[in-house]
């Protein structure tokens, strides 16, 4: 094996359907034991990128490597189907074999390596036990809930012991509960096994809670590659804060940047208001001024100076631990969350403050 | 004899970009708007010459029956193959690769298994049709090939007796009847897209 840390790598890969552009570019390494998100809208390219490191499609061109190996690279007529990938792979419905029992759905990969008899049911026993499906063996798919039915399509990934896990929305087929549930058990089942695994979704709270690097992308390209905290308090443009959590943007004139990208930017109506500047902008630019709405603070009488804005409350929701307000601000919406100690009316004109180390202008 | 061709097609229309498959798809389909006297005469006159190897033309052989009823009546196969085929998941057949199973090795594991109930149906719609079969047939036929409906056309028309023709009939009715029940039990599945999915 490898000693190197890089496990899969891509190489500006493109895939076209037709006359779409599924893929345009995509370069990318994953490192061996990370699990990697692939985060996006549907139609982003996320799922092609996955299939295409599968082998279940044949790229139009750029490279692929699995563990040191050219897998695929149509300039060089090399391609390794997906069959000879040595991967595991779960798919968003499932696709249990519905002819065959639990134990023949999980031990069908090892039949094909033709062990015998007593080693495929001692290792179906432990990756049934590990998946705490044991006693369930001789059911078939159509007699199990929809949770068992996807730990069955995990067992089977897992059987023959690949080294690469791909995942493409295993979860979105599941209820509210069980997917928050899986998603602990999948990142620690992948941890404790030593994978490297991608994951694909397009819910940006599970791609917090599962990895170790989010990569989002959207019309086929990848638009930021990091940790899931970067990419939610450091986004790199207006599209990849906007996907991960709430966001609100104003839209702002830089006026000035000094060092470590502190600067100051003025709103349309001549607030000032001090916060990080991209590194991508410049004085004069313009640009959009994010901030997420746990990072503003509410007052119902300060007096407005810098940072602060005058808002008009639209909407309020009580969720228990928290309000949360829907403010007016030159006719743009803004989200603002509170304590539940915060109180004020729909129709009242209040201050919004706008926390300067929090709040973000980001290029379009 | 169909039931091949009729994978071949099914698994080609479904699963391939082959371009032209919508060519050979219309031309099977379009099969179902030739009359059969047309395509009676038109066996008996197109294959009436000596085939080599075995000096006697094809028209005046047996297996002139089979070939135009499976030329005539593959559509109802083909169809409700390509709707099982694209019923199909395809992700159940990509499960198999990644698990470690080559392109052929899926098929006979996975495909066909899955898609039994389709063609199976399919095969008795095939069946239903082809029994009932007169105005083909009845160009091509050869003494001791006679089938059920040209029977009793001629012992009707002999005119001698109606009675053998009245029991061959209530015969075919009943066989045919029960390839129906046996089929709307197999094919509820398979039926409702069977011809929505041209």
């Amino acid at each position: 094996m490898s000693m190197r840390q890089e496990f899969v790598k891509l190489v500006k890969v493109v895939k076209t359907f037709k006359k779409v552009t599924a893929v345009a570019g995509v370069s990318l390494s994953v490192n061996k034991g990370e699990l990697v998100t692939l985060l996006g809208p549907s139609g982003c390219g996320k799922t092609t990128t996955l299939r295409l490191i599968a082998g279940l499609e044949i790229p139009d061109s750029g490279e692929i490597y699995i563990d040191d190996l050219l897998v695929s690279a149509p300039e060089k007529g090399i391609f390794v189907p997906p069959h000879k990938r040595g991967i595991g792979m779960v798919f968003q419905n499932y696709a249990v074999w519905p002819h065959m029992t639990v134990f023949d759905n999980i031990a069908y990969g090892l039949k094909i390596q033709r062990l015998s008899k007593d080693e495929i049911s001692r290792r179906v026993k432990e990756v049934l036990e590990l998946i705490g499906l044991s006693g369930l063996e001789d059911r078939y798919p159509t007699q199990l809930s929809g949770g068992q039915q996807q730990r069955v399509a995990l067992a089977r990934a897992l059987i023959t012991r690949p080294q690469l896990l791909l995942l493409d929305e295993p979860l979105s087929n599941l209820d509210a509960k069980l997917r928050e549930r899986m998603r602990f058990e999948i990142r620690s089942l992948v941890k404790n096994l030593g994978l490297t695994a991608i994951y694909v979704t397009h819910d940006q709270a599970e791609a917090l809670v599962i990895s170790d690097r989010i990569v989002v992308m959207n019309h086929g390209k990848i638009e930021q590659i990091g940790k899931p905290e970067e990419v939610y308090k450091n986004p790199a443009n207006r599209f990849v804060a906007d996907f991960i959590g709430v966001a609100n943007f104003i839209p702002v004139t830089v006026k000035k940047i000094a060092e470590n990208f502190q600067g100051i930017v003025v709103t349309e109506d001549g607030s000032v208001i001090r916060c990080t500047v991209s590194s991508r902008l410049k004085e004069n630019n313009k640009a959009y001024l994010l901030i997420r709405p746990e990072d503003i603070v509410l007052y119902k009488d300060s007096p407005p100076g810098e940072n602060t804005l005058q808002v008009k409350v639209v909407h309020r929701v009580y969720l228990g631990n928290i309000n949360y307000y829907w403010l007016n601000y030159n006719d743009l919406e803004f989200r603002v969350q509170t304590s539940p100690d915060f109180e004020a009316n729909e129709g009242e004109r209040i201050f919004a403050f706008l926390k300067p180390d929090k709040a973000i202008a980001l290029p379009e | 004899m169909a039931l091949p061709i009729a994978l071949g097609t099914g698994y080609v229309l479904a699963r391939t970009n082959i371009s032209g498959k919508n060519v050979l798809d219309g031309i099977m389909t379009s099969v179902l708007a030739i009359p059969g006297i047309m395509m009676g005469i038109g066996y008996l006159i197109g294959f009436d010459y000596p085939l080599p190897f075995i000096n006697e033309s094809l028209s005046r052989v047996w297996l002139i029956m089979p070939l135009v009823l499976t030329a005539r009546r593959l559509p109802y196969m083909t169809r409700t193959t390509h709707a099982s085929f694209l019923q199909l998941e395809k992700s159940l057949e990509e499960a198999a690769f990644v698990s470690g199973a080559s392109k052929l090795r899926t098929f006979f594991n996975i495909t066909l298994p899955l898609i039994l109930k389709g063609v199976f149906a399919g095969m008795l719609l095939f069946l239903v049709m082809a029994i009932q079969e007169i105005s083909a047939t009845i160009f091509l036929y050869r003494p001791g090939w006679e089938t059920l409906p040209i029977g009793i056309y001629l012992q009707w028309n002999r005119g001698t007796e109606f009675g053998v023709p009245a029991a061959a009939a209530f015969i075919l009715i009943i066989f045919t009847l029960i390839l129906l029940i046996i089929f709307s039990k197999t094919g509820q599945r398979v039926l409702g897209g069977a011809f929505a999915a041209v």
